[in-house]
C-alpha cells in the first residue's frame, strides 16, 4: 500500500544506502552503492508524486532507532538487506511498486555478492571519531574548523535537497521543475563530497531529521531571498576555510565549492523570476 | 565552543540528545527569528511538575544543536523549578561567550519558555497548537 509509512521507510532506505556508500572503503563498491542510492531517490520522488496526487500526507520523520553506524561493513549490508525485505512486504500491486521491487531485487543480489566477498568485511573507520584527516597534516584548529564546517554543511545540503524535493513535486511550470532539479543535483554532489570527507575523518553521522516547519515553505519568495543570503554565507565559510586551512588540496576543494555556490545564487534568482 | 571541540561536543553533534517531537506533549513552544527564518521548537511532557520527557528540533547552526542537546539532557526527569534554574544558569554562562552563542542560547531558551507558557495555556483550556516567541537576535552573526 502506498502511504506515509511507506514513504518514511523509503526515505530511510535512501539514507541508509547513501551513507553506506560514504562509509565503505572499496571505491568500486562505493560507486555502485551511490548509484543505487540515486535510484532510491528517484523512487522516493515518484512515491511522493503518487502520494500528492492521491492527497495522502507524508513527512520526513524517521524511526528514532534508525542508525547507520557499525564498525562492520557486513553488518550494515545485512541491515540493508533486512530493510529491503521488510519494505517489500509493504508494497502493494501497482506499476510503481513493481518497478521499485524489481530494482531492489537487483540491489539485493548485488548486496549478497558483497557478503560472499570476505575481503570486503574490513573494519570501517567512518564512525571511529578520531577526527584525523588522512591526506594532510592539519593543526588542531584547522581540524576543528573543518569538523564544524562539515557538520553544518552536511545538514544544510540534506535540508536543501529535501526542501527542493518538496517544492519540485509541487512546481507549477516546467522551468521551476528544471531549476529545482539543478539545485538538487548540486546539493547531492555537495552532500556526497562532505559525507565522504566526514567518513574519512571518522565522524560520519546522519543529518538531523527535518521538522515540517523546515520544508513546508508557504512563502517561496521569502525562502529564496533568504536562501540567497545563506548561499552567500556558505560562500564566505568556504572562502574562510580555504584561506585558513594550510593544505593546498583542501583549499582548492573549498574554492571549487565556493565557486559553485555562486551559480546556485543565479539559479535561485531565476526561480524568483518564475514565481 | 569553536575553541574547545572535545569528544563530548562531537557526540552531541553526531547524536543530538532528545532530538525530535514528542507524542502528546503537554506544551510546545517555538523560539523563532523572523529575519533569518531560524527556529527551535521545544516539546515538554510534564506530569506533577516533573519533566518526564523533553524534545527539541531546530534548523539552526551547530551551536544551537549542541546547546539544545545539552540543555534537554540537563533538565529531562527534573522538576520545572530545576529546569528554570538550569535555564537561568545557561543564560548567565553564555553571556560570557560570543554574540553568536548568546543568540543560539536565546533561541533554545525562548523555545523552552514558550513551551512552558503553552503548557499553562493548555491547562487553562487553550486549543492553540503551540506558543511562539519572536527573538531579536540571529545566530548567523559574525563573531
Amino acid at each position: 500500500m502506498i502511504d506515509g509509512c511507506l514513504f518514511q521507510r523509503k526515505h530511510q532506505l535512501w539514507l541508509r544506502i547513501t551513507f553506506l556508500s560514504f562509509s565503505v572503503n572499496d571505491p568500486w563498491v562505493k560507486n555502485r552503492l551511490y548509484e543505487f542510492s540515486k535510484i532510491e531517490f528517484r523512487h522516493l520522488k515518484w512515491l511522493a508524486q503518487s502520494l500528492l496526487e492521491s492527497n495522502v500526507t507524508y513527512d520526513y520523520e524517521r524511526d528514532p532507532k534508525f542508525s547507520i553506524e557499525s564498525e562492520s561493513f557486513f553488518t550494515l549490508v545485512k541491515m540493508t538487506v533486512n530493510e529491503i525485505n521488510d519494505l517489500h512486504l509493504l508494497y502493494g500491486e501497482s506499476v510503481l511498486c513493481e518497478r521499485m521491487k524489481h530494482d531492489e531485487n537487483y540491489i539485493l543480489i548485488t548486496l549478497h555478492t558483497y557478503l560472499e566477498k570476505l575481503t570486503l568485511d574490513e573494519p570501517l573507520s567512518a564512525f571511529n571519531r578520531e577526527r584525523h584527516w588522512p591526506d594532510a597534516l592539519l593543526s588542531e584548529s584547522d581540524t576543528d574548523s573543518l569538523t564544524l564546517f562539515l557538520f553544518e554543511e552536511l545538514y544544510k545540503e540534506y535540508e536543501l535537497i529535501m526542501i527542493y524535493f518538496y517544492r519540485q513535486i509541487r512546481a507549477t511550470t516546467p522551468a521551476q521543475v528544471s531549476h529545482f532539479q539543478d539545485l538538487m543535483d548540486e546539493s547531492h554532489f555537495h552532500l556526497k563530497s562532505f559525507g565522504e570527507m566526514m567518513a574519512k575523518m571518522g565522524i560520519l553521522a546522519l543529518p538531523r531529521a527535518l521538522h515540517p516547519r523546515t520544508y513546508q515553505i508557504e512563502d517561496m519568495e521569502k525562502f529564496l531571498t533568504g536562501g540567497i543570503v545563506e548561499e552567500e554565507n556558505a560562500k564566505e565559510e568556504c572562502r574562510k576555510l580555504s584561506s585558513s586551512i594550510h593544505d593546498e588540496k583542501l583549499s582548492s576543494f573549498f574554492e571549487f565549492i565556493n565557486f559553485q555556490e555562486s551559480y546556485h545564487i543565479e539559479i535561485m534568482k531565476k526561480l524568483l523570476g518564475e514565481l | 565552543m569553536e575553541q574547545t571541540l572535545n569528544q563530548e561536543i562531537i557526540e552531541h553533534l553526531m547524536h543530538p540528545r532528545n532530538y525530535g517531537p514528542l507524542e502528546n506533549p503537554s506544551g510546545v513552544g517555538v523560539g523563532h527569528s523572523e529575519q533569518s527564518g531560524e527556529f527551535v521548537i521545544f516539546y515538554l511532557d510534564t506530569k506533577n511538575d516533573i519533566l518526564e520527557n523533553v524534545g527539541y528540533a531546530t534548523n539552526g547552526c551547530h551551536d544551537t544543536v549542541v546547546l539544545g542537546s545539552m540543555f534537554t539532557e540537563m533538565i529531562k526527569g527534573e522538576s520545572l523549578d530545576y529546569a528554570q534554574s538550569a535555564a537561568d544558569k545557561l543564560r548567565e554562562k553564555v553571556a560570557l561567550g560570543s554574540v553568536k552563542q548568546q543568540a543560539c542560547a536565546q533561541m533554545v531558551l525562548s523555545a523552552f519558555e514558550a513551551a512552558k507558557i503553552h503548557q499553562t495555556q493548555k491547562a487553562s483550556g487553550s486549543t492553540e497548537e503551540l506558543h511562539a516567541i519572536e527573538i531579536g537576535m540571529e545566530c548567523e552573526v559574525e563573531q
